[in-house]
């Protein structure tokens, strides 16, 4: 059974000690957060399509919508062909990934260019062919999936509207090492 | 990778200007530094032109997903070099949803050792009180910074600390250093003056040989989103952070400061 503790009101006590045990016990398997109170069991997404498939990205990761710019400035030398260059925002230089050819198999991502751009919190920007509006899916429309070796950005797949769920801390993390790049330099 | 944590159970000690001045000076010496935001007030991330009321991958999410990926979360600041993990005010729930839950505390170190291949430094501003995000930190750092403002109360809020941080060193099973950093100093006072002396004497060793003087100019620095070791490298307190990160980095941070620098600062 979880214990659950608090230190305010203990400073001084002997229950100081036992809360600070109970946190940094090592042995303790990691436990998920359960899901915040008050969400409604929702995923506020947003729906973006990329090679004819729709992706659901978490809201909560979405810094920014905006046009593709005629340029970006040029990926390195033998980086992957979805790698379309990089994006200068706030001061730094992002790299600008084609959602679709990144991510769908090959001969399925149709031609570009991707008319829109969409900033993910971090460093990552996503090429795409058309931003709908924001969406609420309920927990049960998605047939949610365990972080598996090929896909591991894949969260799930939504029923309504159809669209691949997509784990944006792990997109960003399998985009990092299929580009092979760091997070300094794409 | 060396992780430093700056806290203290008493807010407005100079924790956030502490780990930003730190940070710019390290990143800018040529070190690769992660600065950490973990208080849900999200000062030092609204430092930096950040929103700490906007979702979006930060601390938090490392708390929230039980496969977090650390290395996909951090924003770049300024100057180059320099990184962020940014806090939220979602931040402020984990205490009422998670509680003690065993292992909690070891998060952050978990966390912080998925990317120590990709910062040489990484700087932990705590909330101003003990709770699962500061036991985090404590478990997470080689050293412990403790700005302490040289009055009066801050110096009482210093034993219950103290105190707090034998609890954590024998919970950790590893032994905390921590040296404490004299902040917000007024020599002009008598006040400052006395509660600086009576630092000394009651923690001799403990306390860094130099002080951060008051300074306008950190309300100037904060305000246009940089360090004022970037903004103003010569003001009084860049110079003073400047001498505090060399004694850190030389392991001399006890040793007497030249008199010329203490009448300077």
């Amino acid at each position: 059974m979880t214990r659950v503790r608090s230190a305010v009101g203990m400073e001084g006590g002997g229950g100081l000690a036992g809360y600070l045990d109970d946190l940094l016990d090592e042995r303790a398997p990691r436990e998920a957060m359960p899901a915040p109170e008050g969400s409604g069991q929702r995923l506020e997404a947003l729906v973006v399509e990329a090679g004819g498939v729709g992706f659901a990205l978490p809201q909560a990761a979405v810094e920014a919508v905006l046009p593709a710019p005629t340029r970006l400035a040029r990926p390195p030398r033998g980086a992957p062909a979805w790698l379309l260059g990089r994006l200068v925002r706030g001061g730094a230089r992002r790299p600008v990934a084609d959602l679709a050819a990144a991510l769908l198999p090959r001969g399925r991502a149709g031609a570009g260019p991707r008319p829109w751009l969409v900033a993910l919190a971090g460093r990552w920007v996503l090429a795409c062919d058309r931003v709908g509006d924001p969406v609420a899916l309920g927990r049960s429309e998605v047939r949610w999936r365990r972080p598996g070796e090929r896909r591991p950005w894949l969260a799930g797949v939504a029923s309504a509207p159809p669209a691949l769920v997509v784990n944006p801390t792990r997109l960003a993390a399998w985009l990092d090492a299929a580009a092979g790049c760091g997070t300094e330099d794409a | 990778m060396r992780v430093w944590a700056v806290a203290n159970q008493k807010g407005g000690v100079g924790k956030t200007t502490t780990a930003v001045s730190l940070g710019a000076l390290l990143a800018r010496a040529g070190c690769r530094t992660l600065l950490v935001d973990l208080d849900p007030h999200g000062s030092l991330t609204a430092y930096f032109g950040h929103d700490p009321e906007a979702t979006g991958p930060g601390v938090h999410t490392l708390f929230a997903e039980e496969m977090a990926d650390a290395r996909a979360i951090a924003v770049p600041v300024a100057p180059e070099g320099l990184a962020l993990w940014r806090a939220s005010t979602a931040m402020a729930t984990l205490e009422r949803r998670l509680g003690a839950r065993p292992g909690m505390g070891l998060v952050l170190r978990r966390a912080l050792a998925q990317v120590a291949d990709r910062y040489e430094y990484a700087i932990l501003d705590c909330p101003p009180m003990l709770g699962l995000l500061m036991v985090n930190a404590l478990a997470a750092c080689d050293l412990l910074l403790v700005p302490v403002q040289t009055e009066h109360l801050a110096l009482k809020g210093l034993e219950r600390m103290e105190r707090t941080l034998e609890m954590v060193a024998r919970s950790r099973r590893a032994p905390l250093d921590w040296v404490i950093v004299p902040t917000l100093h007024d020599r002009r006072t008598r006040a400052g003056v006395q509660a600086l002396e009576r630092l000394r004497a009651r923690y001799g060793t403990r306390v860094w040989q130099g002080v951060i003087p008051v300074d306008t100019r950190f309300r100037e620095a904060s305000r246009a989103g940089r360090a004022l070791t970037e903004l103003a490298p010569s003001a009084r307190g860049s110079r003073a952070y400047a001498a505090l990160l060399e004694d850190l980095l030389t392991g001399a941070r006890a040793r007497p400061r030249p008199p010329a620098l203490e009448a300077s600062a």
